[in-house]
């Protein structure tokens, strides 16, 4: 591989895991510019979509492009920093293409830092605090520890299932506030079920791509930015739907 | 006011922060910085803030934190920007204004317009909040998150 091809291949990788791990565009523009410069292109364009990345390298005589997709937003900010990092030393120590192709297959290879079921419990102690928050009882509470557990752990398998977002997120939302609603009710809880149900189903709420829709927007990275706020008023209207779905069925039931 | 009730601001963060795969030498600061978030928060309400012009004053603290912290632990800067203003979302307020709509289908019409009213009201100030929220965590960041970066490390991090 030559050396612009190098460039070219290693700066869209870093596009594509910045991309992948909820990175917002200005990031991911700035940090391909830099590995390609890194590597040695002389001048290098960048093109951003939601779901692709793509680079112009110039060195020369040379030119190349090339394209990737890269459409899903997991988010993984341990990917960004590990990121970060690479290209920065790159930038320093002018580390070769060799080493940087070895560093990115580590990155991308790494997986996630915690284990599942710790993430889902931290996920229902994060329903409770949200809970006690916004004032609810410690009956009120541990239901919706209960109902923000239960439903990371849906999300998360109806996720790994690959169904689209609607489906993954009205569901959690669903069996959380089922979990909720039907407890209150067995409990016999009225004044605080409120700050339960609505803290048991923030954990679907889609907090970083909201974040980077308005950072595009604020950076006049107009499409990308209104794609990721879209996708957020989708996840949001699906919540709704479930959480709406369950308060209706528990209200029936009672 | 009660001082005590931020401190489950903390305990809040933690779960998000864990999704998001920060590294775990980061989860003490990301739950002081949430901590800090919402007592400024709350002190701005004391004051007769509204909730979105708190929000935003709260959050615009996350952002500068996650500026000068992130360069100086050599982190990504979304890290400390965006996991700390999770608990600061308006849930009951957005939670108040679904029902309210789901109210509407129940077809009372002597309590619709007072119905209307609460739902209006409730989703106003959940979407400007949520507004404040993105808008101050990020801002920062892109206004002067490169030249703090290069005063503390002298490094290009964003």
């Amino acid at each position: 591989m030559t050396d612009l091809a190098d460039a070219l291949d290693l700066s869209l990788e870093v596009g594509e895991l910045i991309q992948l791990s909820g990175g917002h565009t200005t990031r991911t523009i700035d940090s391909m510019e830099r590995m390609a410069a890194a590597l040695g292109a002389q001048e290098s364009h960048v093109a951003i979509s939601s779901v692709n990345v793509a680079i112009t390298v110039v060195a020369g005589d040379e030119k190349a492009t090339a394209g990737r997709h890269a459409g899903h937003f997991g988010i993984n900010f341990n990917t960004l920093t590990q990121i970060e990092r690479l290209v920065s030393e790159t930038e320093v120590n002018r580390l070769a293409p060799a080493q940087v192709r070895s560093r990115l297959t580590l990155i991308r290879n790494a997986g996630r830092i915690y284990p599942v079921w710790v993430v889902m419990l931290a996920l229902g102690g994060s329903s409770a605090a949200f809970a006690v928050l916004f004032g609810a009882s410690p009956a009120a509470a541990s239901l919706a520890f209960l109902g923000g557990w239960a439903g990371a752990w849906v999300r998360h398998m109806l996720v790994a299932r690959r169904l689209q977002p609607f489906v993954s997120v009205s569901s959690a939302a669903f069996v959380s506030a089922l979990i909720v609603a039907g407890g209150g009710e067995v409990l016999g809880l009225d004044d605080t079920l409120t700050a339960a149900l609505a803290a048991s189903t923030l954990f679907v709420v889609p907090g970083v791509p909201m974040l980077n829709g308005t950072a595009d927007l604020l950076t006049a990275h107009y499409l990308n930015g209104m794609v990721k706020l879209a996708m957020s008023a989708v996840i949001i209207v699906a919540a709704a739907v479930g959480l709406s779905l369950a308060v209706s069925l528990a209200g029936a039931l009672s | 006011m009660n001082w005590v009730v931020s401190i489950w601001a903390g305990v809040a963060v933690l779960g998000f922060a864990l999704v998001f795969s920060v590294p775990r030498r980061t989860l003490p600061a990301i739950v002081v910085i949430a901590i800090g978030a919402h007592l400024v928060r709350s002190v701005c309400l004391e004051l007769g803030a509204t909730l979105p012009t708190a929000s935003l004053v709260a959050a615009i603290g996350v952002g500068l934190a996650a500026v000068i912290v992130a360069p100086v632990t050599h982190q990504a800067t979304p890290i400390f920007a965006f996991a700390p203003v999770i608990p600061l979302i308006p849930g009951t307020y957005m939670f108040n204004a679904l029902t309210g709509v789901l109210d509407l289908t129940t077809g009372h019409a002597t309590t619709t317009s007072a119905i209307v009213d609460t739902a209006v009201v409730d989703a106003s100030i959940a979407t400007l909040t949520i507004v404040a929220l993105a808008v101050g965590a990020i801002s920062p960041t892109l206004l002067v998150g490169r030249h703090v970066a290069r005063l503390l490390v002298n490094s290009p991090e964003e």
